[in-house]
């Protein structure tokens, strides 16, 4: 089962709406334990947060099987010009604004990295590709 | 009687959403920068923050949070009371600074 979901850049009083769609999804999926499903909504929510304020604009979709989750979030740029550095916890360029809201302080996608099982991050002036993988396992003990 | 209960007896804390929801908390956790609380937020923890928006409903959503508690000077209106009974959120007020309400907390023998 595949779905999408629109982040807009920018708007902070709709940032979440994806990662909420999503979570009511995984509330439906009765195999998998609350704490997976904190889990993937919490790394979803942080790329999501990535999109709203670092992008274009973008969207994101997912598939749930048996036991994994993937997300793919997509933007339209203006991409991540040194990964490496962006990985960096404290690494941030983000603005004011999302200061304001509770974020950008170089701690999202740290934070992504330690909540999934797999992250691929693939990135041009054009747009961001950001895939995770979770796993029921032993994070969720 | 629940912890959320017992801290509203000090008058300097005030109920903002639905009396009738006035869950327990077994830690807090105090933080204005939202994905440290991603980061640390274990299961029925107590967010105090002064950060009043979206992102701290839908971090709440995102973690299932059941209890904010919002510092003074924090601005609270209407919408964001509205959407947080919605979500089925138990936000109170309180009219001390963050450190405050954890001195307050632990002097109360709350946790």
């Amino acid at each position: 089962m595949v779905k999408e979901c629109q982040i807009i850049a920018g708007n902070f009083e709709l940032a979440g709406r994806a990662s909420s769609e999503l979570k009511r999804f995984l509330k439906t999926q009765s195999h998998m334990p609350k704490s997976f499903i904190s889990r993937v909504c919490s790394a979803s929510y942080e790329a999501e947060i990535n999109i709203v304020i670092h992008a274009v604009g973008g969207f994101m979709t997912y598939e749930a099987k048996d036991h994994e989750v993937k997300l793919y979030f997509y933007d339209d740029g203006p991409g991540i010009a040194d990964i490496k550095q962006a990985m960096q916890r404290g690494y941030s360029t983000a603005s004011p604004i999302a200061h304001m809201n509770g974020f950008g302080a170089g701690m999202g996608l740290d934070n992504i990295r330690r909540l999934s099982d797999q992250m691929i991050i693939e990135s041009s002036p054009r747009g961001t590709r950001l895939t995770l993988i979770f796993k029921v396992g032993v994070k969720d003990e | 009687m629940s912890n959320t209960q017992i801290l509203l007896k000090d008058s300097n804390y005030r109920l903002l959403t639905n009396p009738s929801f006035l869950p327990d908390f077994k830690h807090i956790f105090a933080t204005d920068l939202l994905s440290t609380a991603i980061k640390h937020i274990k299961n029925e923890t107590a967010l105090i923050t002064l950060i009043v928006s979206q992102t701290t409903l839908s971090l709440a959503l995102m973690l299932d949070l059941e209890v904010l508690i919002v510092t003074k000077d924090a601005v609270v209106n209407e919408a964001f009371i509205m959407k947080a009974n919605e979500q089925g959120l138990c936000v109170i007020y309180a009219n001390y600074l963050t450190h405050e309400v954890i001195k307050d907390i632990y002097q109360r023998g709350i946790l």
